[in-house]
């Protein structure tokens, strides 16, 4: 009997990891991003609300690594304890879209027939109403707040999910087990919850860290005008817009917080491209 | 042909009616006063009774809401509270800088989509089309309002090229209204450029595959003279929808984009409603941008109706 000798363990993991370097990078981005903020909410370098106004626009340097702003407060601390609103607004966000969207896609693929056409035509008009438009709309409604951003890059989000179900259940709903557990009695809701929804899971959490980016992109752009998160809270959308005023006095005032929500958005985009990538192979030849 | 347009039509006018449903039931119906809204919580109680009269709050709500829907139909949006002029007049003359900074976008946009997603096609799994990919990466997750501040940075504070906002209107001729649009429309194009060039390498990828492109490669054609010839015209239907999608984010864009460079349009202005409590000038644009979003998915549903036989029958 021959045997073929077996790669040594480590070789073998080396080689799945960066089989998707997209995947790996991400991952590295987003846990990074995840353990600053929970590290925020025990401790930052200096208290983000502390102002020092002896301390007022010091560029980067030892004591401060990302400098301080108009009022002498730390922009390093500034940026860690604004991760924990940019991530709660994106969290928020996608599950209003994720739970709202995935029920009205599976419902629309159980029904079928109008029940089918009315969610999509719900969908259809959802899709008219960008996240900012929506939030214009709620903020002149109710006055600016972060929960009318939730709720406005929510609604955004409804359509994209309910259309991904969609697509996937009726993939899923034409297969024999489908049929096997028709047979057994089961009805319609019990059949989606418990063998549909199962099978268009992968598909679900990809999209979520893709729209968690999104959120996060749009969550910055509400907070810039105003629309999301109300001071003192700290954000790194309001962070760029008052350093829009010191732009030529103290430019990194503008840069750093950009390159975050950069780094954020890059580290989640790179980790649900990598997901589907190594979820389904078929997707990552294509590419 | 015939009933699919006609179910086309209808489904794109209900959608427009239940847009201006819900503008009126968010801003009318849910804040509960809007004569409140307008007023502030400070504001004494006769001149709230006499700003609801004069706004006819003291009509149900029905009878409000058809009275809007019938104005419209006249072109009449009603007037607005702090400009004193026609809403009608505000749009339109907000406009003049909106829409040519879209469509400058569009064109940006479409035009580094091209030729970063035909380069990255043609050089299929080799360096150049890795660094194409890595370089949309990047567009996608850049604020644009961000790149905004940075292109102020560069090209004004340092460079002093451009102005670093505002916006001198078309009587100050073509050549330095476009001037001011350049940067902004540049900050917009960008990311929408990163999301078409990866469309369009896609589409011309799929094309490629084909069999025709692999007869005209039998025929003696180069790599790069099939895709030419053959690939790009049929990859262009994905890529036309796609960019007709995009344009409804254009449009939102906007407003973030005005707010960055301070350009007297449309975004402004619903901006500048909102911190004015111009419920009139709100509801009437917020319609407005919902309207040519959903005309624009329309037209992009005709297009595809007109090209693919296929769906003519279909639904």
């Amino acid at each position: 009997m021959t045997t073929i000798a077996e790669p040594p363990a480590e070789v073998v993991r080396r080689i799945r990891l960066f089989r998707y370097p997209g995947l790996t990078v991400g991952g590295v981005i987003v846990t990074t991003v995840i353990g600053a903020t929970l590290l925020s909410l025990v401790w930052t370098p200096y208290s983000p609300l502390a102002m020092n106004m002896r301390q007022r626009f010091r560029g980067p340097s030892l004591e401060h690594v990302f400098g301080t702003d108009q009022f002498g407060r730390d922009v390093l601390s500034l940026l860690m304890a604004g991760a924990q609103n940019s991530l709660t607004v994106g969290i928020v966000a996608v599950a209003i879209g994720l739970v709202v969207g995935t029920a009205l896609g599976l419902f629309a693929a159980a029904r079928r027939g109008w029940v089918d056409e009315a969610v999509m035509r719900v969908c259809d008009f959802l899709f008219a109403f960008p996240a900012v438009l929506s939030a214009v709309m709620l903020a002149a409604a109710l006055g600016p707040g972060t929960g009318n951003a939730m709720l406005a890059i929510g609604l955004y989000n409804i359509p994209i999910f309910a259309r991904i179900a969609r697509g996937a259940a009726k993939g899923v709903w034409v297969r024999e087990f489908i049929y096997a557990a028709r047979t057994a009695g089961k009805g319609a809701i019990r059949i989606s919850l418990e063998h549909v929804l199962p099978n268009i899971l992968n598909i679900i959490v990809v999209q979520a860290t893709i729209s968690f980016a999104t959120a996060i992109l749009a969550e910055a752009a509400l907070s810039y005008l105003g629309l999301g998160t109300q001071p003192p809270a700290p954000s790194w959308g309001r962070m760029l817009h008052e350093s829009q005023v010191f732009l030529s006095r103290a430019p990194y005032l503008s840069i750093f917080p950009g390159l975050v929500i950069v780094l954020t958005v890059l580290g989640l985009n790179l980790l649900g491209d990598g997901m589907r990538d190594a979820l389904d192979p078929r997707h990552a030849q294509g590419r | 042909m015939k009933l699919s347009l006609l179910h086309r039509l209808l489904s794109w006018a209900v959608t427009l009616l239940a847009v201006t449903a819900i503008v009126f039931l968010v801003l009318e119906i849910l804040p509960g006063d809007p004569a409140l809204v307008l007023l502030g919580p400070d504001a004494q109680p006769d001149t709230l009774a006499a700003l609801r009269l004069q706004l006819g709050l003291d009509q149900p709500a029905y009878v409000r809401y058809g009275a809007w829907l019938a104005g419209m139909l006249h072109g009449d949006l009603g007037t607005s509270y702090t400009y004193g002029i026609p809403v009608t007049e505000l749009i339109g003359s907000r406009l003049k800088v909106t829409i040519p900074l879209a469509l400058l976008a569009m064109a940006l946009a479409v035009g580094l989509a091209l030729a970063l997603g035909i380069f990255a096609a043609s050089r299929h799994n080799r360096p150049g089309d890795y660094g194409v990919m890595a370089v949309t990466q990047i567009g996608v997750a850049i604020p644009s309002f961000w790149l905004g501040m940075l292109l102020i940075l560069f090209f004004s504070l340092t460079l002093r090229w451009f102005s670093a906002g505002g916006f001198p209107g078309w009587e100050a001729g073509f050549l330095p209204a476009m001037r001011a649009l350049l940067l902004p429309a540049l900050a917009l194009a960008v990311a929408q450029a990163a999301v078409l060039a990866r469309v369009v390498r896609a589409a011309l990828l799929d094309v490629l595959g084909e069999d025709f492109v692999r007869t005209a490669r039998a025929k003696g054609l180069t790599r790069a003279q099939a895709l030419r010839r053959h690939a790009l015209r049929n990859a262009l239907i994905p890529v036309v929808t796609v960019i007709g999608l995009q344009f409804a984010h254009l449009l939102a864009g906007t407003i973030v984009i005005e707010n960055v460079f301070s350009l007297p349009g449309l975004g402004r202005l619903i901006f500048q409603s909102i911190n004015q409590r111009d419920l009139m000038v709100i509801k009437n644009v917020v319609v407005f941008l919902a309207a040519i979003v959903i005309t624009v998915n329309f037209i992009v549903d005709l297009f595809y109706l007109a090209i693919d036989p296929r769906l003519r029958h279909a639904s």
